[in-house]
């Protein structure tokens, strides 16, 4: 894999542009499908107790003044 | 980026009250860019909730008019590559759980190329990766990708191009030569990988 060295030389690949479109469209439709699903409980759950957590930190910090 | 209340609080395109609701727009692209730095849905998601914590917790420390995306993803590229140093040796256990949620779907065209994309870039050094991942799969620019790699763009551009020539290398594309043309990306993918030729 002489690609698959890490390093950042001027490398412009010296492929054809439809691989490199194409590659980039699967890209695309690789992750698409995760962009469009419904956030998971867990992720939802924590916003809400972090908007809750900043509620009570809120009143508390009004009873104080 | 401005973040002064709306008129109305009503209406999904308004800024919220509370900036920091603007983080939870950026959630899918954020998983999406966690699950193909990660290559594992579980590990994706505990990664995006560390994202979420830490810029929650931190958002004072954001410059309002700055890009909040690129201030998001960077959060979340640091703390993989935070952990990744931490944990080297679990990291190969990630390989392919991703494919294999893809795999457990209905078969139709394009599910194996899916498959093959997904296990081709797993093989990619993470800077070539994370470059594809927001150039190639998620839309950013050039520039953007930069600020959030803190890296020049032709660094980006540098090792994207790298990533899309070990891509084109793992999944049989030759150099300098087009796939066989067909109506679709996918297909395309298809006739050229192992079990296609």
């Amino acid at each position: 894999m002489v690609m698959m060295n890490g390093n950042d030389g001027e490398d412009e690949g010296d492929f054809a542009p439809d691989v490199a479109q194409q590659i980039d469209e699967n890209l695309r439709r690789l992750y698409s499908e995760t962009v469009s699903e419904e956030l998971p409980r867990s992720l939802t759950e924590l916003l809400d107790a972090l908007r809750r957590q900043d509620e009570a930190g809120g009143e508390q910090r009004m009873g104080e003044q | 980026m401005s973040h002064s209340p709306p008129a109305s609080a009503e209406g999904p395109d308004t800024i919220p009250a509370d900036p920091r609701e603007e983080i939870v727009t950026h959630l899918p692209a954020l998983r999406a860019f966690a699950r193909g730095l990660t290559g594992n849905a579980s590990a994706a998601d505990d990664l995006v909730q560390d994202t979420v914590l830490k810029a929650w917790s931190k958002f004072h420390l954001f410059q309002d008019g700055t890009n909040l995306r690129a201030w998001l993803f960077t959060i979340l590229r640091n703390s993989f590559l935070s952990s990744r140093r931490k944990a080297a040796r679990e990291i190969a256990d990630s390989e392919g759980s991703f494919a294999g949620r893809l795999a457990t779907k209905p078969d139709h065209d394009g599910r194996l190329a899916m498959q093959e994309m997904a296990e081709a870039l797993n093989q990619l050094p993470v800077e070539q990766r994370e470059a594809l991942l927001l150039v190639g799969a998620l839309g950013f620019s050039v520039e953007e990708a930069a600020e959030t790699c803190d890296c020049a763009p032709g660094t980006i551009k540098s090792r994207a191009n790298r990533g899309r020539s070990a891509l084109a290398q793992i999944l049989g594309l030759e150099k300098g030569e087009a796939p066989e043309t067909t109506d679709s990306p996918v297909a395309a993918v298809i006739s050229v990988a192992p079990g296609g030729l």
